[in-house]
């Protein structure tokens, strides 16, 4: 263990229990021991064994809400994540190899994509997936594009990217290459009526975030290495538009792999903050359709809820005249990542994510907003509305050539 | 990102202040590092005194002549007083309070305490009806509520006080989990019929007692599983905190939160502001953790960051000081003087804090900064242990200086 990873915050701990008052799994798992008892507590013991209190570190959904809540800084979650790493307890299957490895999955399945989305959807299918894999059978798999994303830019943006003046580097991430290039699509159009050119990175590999929670740290390590070493290359602003990406490569490489990430962590910003102060500082204009006419429930992903940069997303969103806007009450929708797909979690996962889906019917959106795609997938099966991340609503929503013309690009 | 006031902190004082002034049409952004200490609050806030006939008037002439509510005055803090509970109750807080003295709450100890405020499931008596004979039911195996503690110590006043511990099947499930049996576990599977037959259970307890305590673990998020307790018992019944957290400061907390937001207001939680940026006497920005490239501007600013707990104060060997802007201090002596060695003594630290002027204006390097106040725990002179009055400064301070940037912004405007 670096000594980077070494990190003594849980001896300023107070044993207040506020974080278990406030950890979703706590609040409808009983046998979960909670946030304070698994980690600082723990801590404490896992000094003289490692073993301590592993059985009940599967149970953490890794959402950092303990740490929101902490009123003395205790930087919880991150204790849980790398003392389940250490202790073993998490060893990949094949399961987890599966549900990890999101762009291996992606770049095997993109190609006969035609094929693998109707099978995936079959019952028969789901039911073997759900007996010899673990993978719970009400889960969906999200479709995979005809083309990723990286292949598309290459063949129809690449040049086109090159003529702006200004330049901007974009890391799309697992999602948006292979399951939704609309989105990275969506923010090139953003972007390039605002007067910037989108750069993809040297090489890009999946953040890592479903291989850390899954114990394969070794190759967690290795991709947030390429990672950082094409961001640095990049040398300026890179703009990412998940939120679970954004908080990986910013907090979880250097409190959980124990990489250095300081010179560029600054540089890792979603594309919502971006383009939300640029727009505040005057610097870029955008202009709306006028019969866009829309009532959007945001949803506050843990992740977002942690960098807390949700504030840009809503005041980008208030900013489209004819949008009704509904900030939702921040809570787990259960998911968190792989945890969810996983059959053992399935109940567990439905039932934390109860009080949110309550909250859309409640609030009957034309469409849910959320920067989370793993919280997209759980809300669009458990309730049935349309979820989108709010770049994309702000493409739909934008008057492309007025804004152009505000911006003046030809 | 700008503002019309940014308030650091969102405890108590930072919620009350940001409420009023959100109520009054402005933009507001609290910052909030964390959950405050309003999670391990008693559901009850106190003023001033340790009895329940002195009126408020003559308890002020006592308190020491540094205390912030002189800043205040005697009208203002009555008219105050009357503010804070329709602030409550617009947020959805039942708060039984008098305007002008204490009444009794029962402590997790079993001693009875004069206070101002008690939210209204909470045990709260005024002397000439303090009960007679009380069976006091907690859980069994629940020990941040020690049933015989309380009985003891509400015997020392000359209550006769019972005490008797029953269970549910809910209740016993969560044994499963033996580390945690805390007020927040209970008060989640505290719900629907297991509420009905934990009543019945205390019910079967009852031999000729008039009223019933129980440990305030109903109503995390509202307070209907509290009172259908009260619904299905045999006898008058209220609720008594627990050691933390405490069930109804959370709910109190959220609803707080929740009203805070419903006016419009921005709350950002667990970040904490790092610096503020003063120029020409004036706070200009401040910048935070999480959002450390970026800037937030306001016409005001409000410091609500709390005592030492909170990290609002922070000491060294050498220094007390306030950690974001370095305000000036008011504290005397060195490191030795401090502390009083007797631990039930005086602490002369409790009462060290930010220096204010008479409208609660911060001063950095003697300088007034004319659009900048602290309210709340971290305001100097205040010692909420020897004086109580911690809920007081707290809501009473917030509340004022939101009514002085309302009314100054009015004046100006006429």
């Amino acid at each position: 263990m670096s000594k980077k990873m070494k990190d003594n915050s849980f001896q300023e701990c107070i044993k207040c229990t506020v974080c278990t008052a406030y950890c979703p799994m706590a609040a409808v798992n009983p046998c979960y021991i909670g946030p304070k008892q698994a980690g600082p507590d723990g801590e404490r013991y896992r000094l003289k064994d490692k073993k301590f209190y592993d059985y009940a570190l599967k149970y953490c959904l890794n959402c950092k809400r303990c740490e929101v809540a902490c009123p003395s800084g205790v930087k919880i979650g991150d204790i849980i994540a790398r003392a389940k790493l250490a202790s073993g307890e998490c060893k990949p299957g094949l399961r987890e190899m599966i549900l990890a490895n999101t762009d291996i999955m992606g770049s095997l399945a993109v190609p006969f994509s035609p094929i693998i989305n109707p099978v995936l959807k079959w019952d028969i299918s789901k039911k073997m997936m759900d007996g010899v894999l673990g993978i719970d059978h009400h889960r969906e798999f999200p479709t995979y594009a005809k083309e990723t994303f990286e292949s598309w830019y290459k063949r129809k943006a690449a040049k086109t990217q090159k003529k702006f003046d200004k330049k901007i580097y974009y890391f799309h991430g697992c999602y948006a290459n292979y399951n939704y290039p609309k989105l990275s699509q969506d923010l090139i159009k953003v972007l390039n009526a605002c007067g910037y050119g989108v750069q993809l990175l040297d090489k890009e590999k999946c953040c890592g975030v479903a291989l850390i929670s899954n114990g394969m740290q070794k190759q967690a390590t290795r991709q947030a290495k390429t990672n950082l070493r094409s961001i640095r290359k990049a040398g300026s602003v890179v703009l990412t538009t998940s939120s679970t990406c954004t908080m990986t490569m910013r907090d979880e490489y250097p409190h959980i792999l124990g990489l250095d990430n300081s010179d560029v962590r600054d540089k890792i910003q979603m594309a919502l903050k971006f383009i939300f102060e640029k727009v505040d500082a005057g610097e870029i204009k955008l202009a709306f359709k006028k019969d866009y006419q829309k009532k959007i429930a945001y949803h506050t992903a843990c992740h977002m809820e942690r960098l807390g940069w949700w504030i840009y997303s809503t005041q980008l969103l208030k900013m489209i005249p004819g949008v009704q806007l509904e900030i939702l009450e921040s809570s787990c929708c259960g998911i968190a990542g792989t945890f969810g797909f996983k059959k053992e979690n399935y109940e567990f996962s439905q039932s934390i994510g109860s009080k949110l889906f309550d909250n859309i019917r409640y609030a009957n959106p034309d469409y849910v907003a959320t920067e989370c795609e793993t919280c997209k997938w759980q809300i669009e099966m458990s309730t049935g509305f349309q979820v989108m991340n709010p770049i994309c609503i702000l493409a739909d929503a934008l008057d492309v050539e007025e804004t152009q013309r505000l911006n003046q690009i030809r | 990102m700008r503002y019309d006031t940014i308030i650091i902190g969102g405890g108590l004082s930072g919620l009350c202040c940001g409420i009023a002034l959100a109520e009054s049409g402005k933009k507001c952004l609290i910052i909030s590092q964390g959950q405050s200490t309003l999670n391990f609050s008693s559901g009850s806030l106190e003023f001033a005194g340790n009895d329940t006939e002195t009126s408020f008037e003559t308890l002020l002439a006592q308190l020491p002549e540094n205390h912030p509510y002189h800043k205040i005055g005697e009208q203002a803090l009555f008219m105050l007083r009357a503010q804070a509970a329709g602030l409550f109750e617009r947020a959805g807080i039942e708060m039984h309070a008098d305007i002008r003295h204490n009444h009794w709450r029962v402590t997790p100890m079993g001693l009875l305490k004069a206070t101002w405020m008690s939210m209204d499931e909470m045990a709260h008596f005024e002397e000439e009806n303090l009960p007679k004979k009380v069976l006091v039911a907690g859980i069994k195996g629940f020990l941040d509520f020690n049933v015989d503690f309380v009985a003891s110590g509400l015997a020392s006043k000359g209550i006769q006080a019972r005490s008797c511990e029953v269970s549910v099947a809910e209740i016993e499930q969560l044994r499963e989990n033996a580390s945690e049996f805390r007020s927040a576990n209970l008060a989640r599977v505290l719900e629907g019929y297991a509420i009905d037959r934990l009543a019945e259970a205390i019910n079967a307890q009852l031999k000729d007692e008039e009223y019933i305590l129980l440990p305030a673990i109903f109503g995390l998020e509202n307070a209907t599983p509290a009172y259908r307790i009260l619904s299905k018992l045999d006898r008058p019944a209220a609720f008594v905190p627990t050691m933390s957290p405490s069930v109804p400061g959370i709910r109190l907390q959220q609803l707080l939160k929740k009203r805070f937001q419903a006016l419009g207001g921005t709350f950002i939680s667990g970040d904490s502001v790092i610096s503020a940026e003063v120029q020409n006497g004036k706070v200009m920005s401040v910048t935070s953790e999480r959002h450390s490239d970026s800037k937030f501007s306001a016409d005001k600013f409000i410091f609500a960051c709390g005592s030492f707990f909170s990290t609002g104060l922070r000491a060294s060997k050498e220094r007390i000081y306030e950690p974001i802007a370095n305000l000036d201090m008011e504290y005397k002596g060195e490191h030795g003087d401090w502390f009083n060695p007797n631990i039930y003594g005086e602490q002369p630290y409790m009462s060290f804090g930010v220096k204010t002027d008479n409208q609660f204006h911060v001063y950095l390097k003697d300088e007034v900064l004319k659009n900048a106040y602290a309210t709340g725990q971290m305001l100097a002179g205040n010692s909420p242990l020897k004086t109580p009055c911690m809920g007081g400064i707290s809501a009473i301070s917030g509340l004022h200086v939101a009514n002085l940037i309302i009314n100054e912004q009015e004046d100006e405007r006429q």
